[in-house]
C-alpha cells in the first residue's frame, strides 16, 4: 500500500480525526490523488464546523509544493493497485463525511488527548498515527514494512501561513528552502522515479559509486529488503576538548531512494513521530548545535549511502572537512563505512550538554552485525570449558538476564569463574569497584588484584587444575 | 533486561503446580499481562505455624532496574501478623528483600520462597512488630503462636496501642 502523507494532507486528516474512515483516506492520499481539489478537506483549527475551506483542497491538487512530489507521483504510479479501495472507499467517505458535526466534539477531546496541536505547523503524521489510535481500521499494523513509505516534513513550518508558503514555491526553490526538506523512506519496491526525485548530487571530485552486481545489493540489504545505517556516538575521550554529544546508538533502516532527516529533536519531532517505529524515524538530536533542519542522509539504488548540509548553521563534517561553508547547501558526499561525521560546533565550550556537536561514526548496511566463526563459537565453548574446570558446572545462561550467553556477545568472567553478559553486570561490577561480590555465589572477588602472584601459588593454582582437566577431558570423551 | 520478567514469567507457569516444593504457592503471577512490573502472589502459611490454613496475598513490585535492584514486596496492609512484618502497612524486614544483600542471580519465585521461609521462623532481632518479637525473645512460642492466631482468626488490633520500629 502507498501511504501519502503530504502536509496538506495531514493537515486535513487532523481536522477529522473523529471520523476514522476519513483519516484512513487522507492518509493514504486517495483524495488528493483521485478526486482534486473538488473534495475540500476542512482546515486544522476549525473542527467544530463543517464550512468548507476551498483553498486547503486547492493547495493539495495544485499548489503542490513540489516537495510533496516524490510520494504525489508514489501514489500515481502505483495508483492501479488501489483503485478498487479507492472506489470503495469513496462511497464510505461520503457516507461518513455528515459524520463531522456530530464528531466536531469529538475531535477536539481526541485531539487534546493526543496532545497534538491543532495548528497548521504540525505537519508530521503517519499512517501509524491513525492506524493505531483507530483500532477500527483494518491497518495491518504488525506487517511494518508493507506501510511504508513514510513522509514526514519536519522543521520551521511556523506560523498558520506554513502550508501556504510552501505552495508558492517553485520546485527548486522548495528544495533550496532548508526548512522543507522532507523525510522519507521507502519500502523495498520504490515507485519508478524515486531515483530522480532523491534529486542526488554528486561533489565534482567525487568518485562515482561502482555500478555493483545485484548479489551484493542484497547482501547489503537486510530481510525486509532495506538498507540500514548506524550512527555511534564518537566520545574521544583523549582530546583535549569536549567529547561531544552522548546519545544511545541510532539503528535507521530505509528502502533504496530513502531519504532521512538529520535534525534536532524538538517536541514537534517528538509528536510527529512517536506512531512511527523508531527506526524509520529522522535521525534527531538533543542539541542546540544541530540546526532543525541540519542535513539528511541519503541512499541510492545500490545502497550506496550518502549525506548532504542542507544550510545549516553551524556545519557538518565528514571526516573533519567541512562539507559545505555557512548556510551554504552542499551536495551529496558519498559517505563510507567507519567514517565520522560531526554535526555543528561546540557552543559556548561545549560545556553544557545541549550545547555539544554530535561526533558519531557511521556504519553501513548491517556491517555492524557481527557473524559468528568458527572461531567466536570455539573461543565461547573454551570459556565455558575454564568455567566447567574451576566451578564444576556448566553455567548456560547469564543469572541476570536469563539469556544464553552466545558467540559474540561481551562477557565479563569473575574471579570466582562465574559470567554473565557484560552489558547485565556491568552496573554492578561499576557501582563497587574495584570490589566485586558474586551475584551468584557471593564470593568477594579484588578486581585490582594484582595479576602477576608469586611463584608458589601459581603452581598451586596449576596442580589443581591439572587435576580437574583431567576429569572433564574424561567427561567430554564420554559425552 | 525487559525481558527479564517476561522470562520469569513463563518459567514460573511452567514450575508451578508442579514443583511440589512450591505447592503452598497457590499463584504467582503479573496483575495484568499489561504490566509486568506488578506482581501479587498468593500463598498459604508453612504447616506447623499458626499461619498454617490461612492464605496471604503478596504485592509484589519490580521496578525499572530490576533485576539488579530488589523488587519490593509486601502482605496486604493489616493481614499479616508476624514480628518481622509491619501490621498496618505490610512491610516486610527481610535481609534479601534489601538492596545491600540482593542479588540478581534471585528471582520472584526466591523472594516469595523466602519470605515463606521467614514466616516459620520469625526473627526478633530485627523486629517491626515489637509485641510479637518480645515473646518470641522470651521464649514463650505458645503465646507467640495463639497470638496471631486470635489475630488472623478476626480479633481486632488497634492502632494507637500498636509500637512499631520504623
Amino acid at each position: 500500500m502507498v501511504v501519502n502523507i503530504s502536509p496538506r494532507n495531514s493537515l486535513s486528516s487532523r481536522s477529522r480525526r473523529g471520523s476514522t474512515i476519513n483519516n484512513l483516506l487522507n492518509s493514504m492520499g486517495i483524495r488528493q490523488g483521485s478526486n482534486g481539489p473538488g473534495m475540500a478537506p476542512i482546515p486544522a483549527g476549525s473542527s467544530g464546523t463543517t464550512e468548507p475551506l476551498n483553498n486547503n483542497g486547492d493547495m493539495a491538487a495544485t499548489g503542490p509544493s513540489r516537495a510533496t512530489e516524490p510520494f504525489n507521483s508514489a501514489t500515481f504510479a502505483r495508483s492501479n493497485e488501489g483503485r478498487e479501495d479507492m472506489a470503495e472507499s469513496n462511497a464510505i467517505e461520503e457516507l461518513s463525511s455528515d459524520d463531522d458535526e456530530v464528531n466536531g466534539d469529538r475531535d477536539r477531546v481526541l485531539r487534546d488527548e493526543n496532545g497534538a496541536p491543532t495548528a497548521a505547523n504540525m505537519l508530521g503524521t503517519t499512517p501509524f498515527d491513525q492506524g493505531i489510535q483507530n483500532s477500527s481500521v483494518p491497518l495491518s499494523v504488525n506487517n511494518l514494512v508493507s506501510e511504508l513509505p513514510i513522509t514526514l516534513t519536519l522543521g520551521q513550518n511556523d506560523g498558520p501561513g506554513g502550508a501556504g508558503q510552501v505552495s508558492t514555491l517553485t520546485p527548486n526553490e522548495s528544495q533550496m528552502v532548508p526548512k522543507h526538506v522532507r523525510h522519507f523512506v521507502y519500502g523495498n519496491n520504490q515507485p519508478e522515479p524515486a531515483l530522480d526525485l532523491l534529486g542526488l548530487e554528486l561533489p565534482r571530485n567525487a568518485a562515482i559509486p561502482e555500478p555493483v552486481s545485484e548479489e551484493v545489493i542484497q547482501s547489503r540489504k537486510d530481510k525486509s529488503g532495506l538498507f540500514s545505517l548506524r550512527l555511534t556516538p564518537f566520545l574521544d575521550q583523549s582530546a583535549s576538548t569536549n567529547p561531544g554529544l552522548y546519545f544511545e546508538p541510532i539503528v535507521r533502516t530505509a528502502g533504496p531512494c530513502s531519504q532521512l532527516v538529520i535534525g534536532r529533536y524538538t517536541e514537534r519531532v517528538r509528536e510527529s513521530i512517536n506512531r512511527i517505529p523508531e527506526h524509520f524515524h529522522p535521525v534527531v538530536f538533543k542539541s542546540k548545535v544541530v540546526s532543525r533542519t541540519h542535513g539528511c542522509f541519503k541512499v541510492d539504488q545500490q545502497g550506496n549511502w550518502y549525506i548532504r548540509d542542507v544550510r545549516s548553521s553551524s556545519g557538518t563534517f565528514l571526516n573533519h572537512h567541512r562539507l559545505a561553508p555557512a548556510s551554504t547547501m552542499s551536495k551529496d558526499t558519498p559517505i563510507q563505512d567507519g567514517d565520522v561525521i560531526q554535526l555543528g560546533l561546540d557552543f559556548r565550550g561545549g560545556t553544557e550538554e545541549i550545547y555539544r556537536s554530535v561526533k558519531m561514526r557511521v556504519e553501513l548496511n548491517r556491517s555492524w552485525k557481527r557473524r559468528a566463526m568458527r572461531f567466536n563459537r570455539e573461543a565461547l565453548q573454551r570459556l565455558k570449558n575454564l568455567q566447567k574446570m574451576t566451578s564444576g558446572l556448566e553455567e548456560e545462561d547469564c543469572s541476570i538476564c536469563l539469556s544464553k550467553i552466545k558467540p559474540c556477545q561481551a562477557i565479563f568472567i569473575s574471579p570466582c569463574s562465574h559470567s554473565w553478559h557484560y552489558q547485565c553486570v556491568r552496573r554492578l561490577v561499576m557501582t563497587t569497584y574495584p570490589q566485586f561480590v558474586c551475584p551468584n555465589c557471593r564470593s568477594s572477588c579484588d578486581l585490582e588484584a594484582s595479576l602477576d602472584s608469586d611463584m608458589d601459588s601459581d603452581e598451586n593454582d596449576f596442580e589443581v587444575l591439572a587435576d580437574d582437566v583431567k576429569d572433564i577431558d574424561m567427561a567430554q570423551e564420554s559425552e | 533486561m525487559s525481558q527479564r520478567l517476561a522470562k520469569e514469567y513463563r518459567a514460573l507457569s511452567k514450575t508451578l503446580g508442579r514443583d511440589p516444593e512450591y505447592a503452598y504457592i497457590i499463584s504467582l503471577a503479573p496483575v495484568s499481562e499489561e504490566n509486568l512490573r506488578k506482581w501479587e502472589s498468593l500463598i498459604t502459611g508453612p504447616p506447623d505455624t499458626p499461619y498454617f490454613g490461612h492464605e496471604f496475598t503478596l504485592q509484589i513490585e519490580a521496578s525499572e532496574a530490576y533485576p539488579l535492584e530488589p523488587p519490593k514486596v509486601q502482605f496486604q496492609a493489616r493481614c499479616m501478623p508476624h514480628c518481622n512484618v509491619d501490621f498496618d502497612s505490610g512491610r516486610i524486614c527481610l535481609s534479601v528483600l534489601d538492596a545491600a544483600h540482593w542479588t540478581p542471580a534471585w528471582d520472584l519465585l526466591h523472594v516469595v520462597h523466602a519470605i515463606w521461609l521467614l514466616l516459620a521462623s520469625p526473627e526478633p532481632d530485627s523486629p517491626l512488630d515489637v509485641d510479637l518479637a518480645c515473646l518470641v525473645r522470651a521464649g514463650d512460642r505458645s503465646a507467640h503462636n495463639s497470638l496471631i492466631a486470635y489475630y488472623l482468626n478476626g480479633g481486632s488490633r488497634g492502632h494507637c496501642g500498636h509500637v512499631s520500629e520504623r
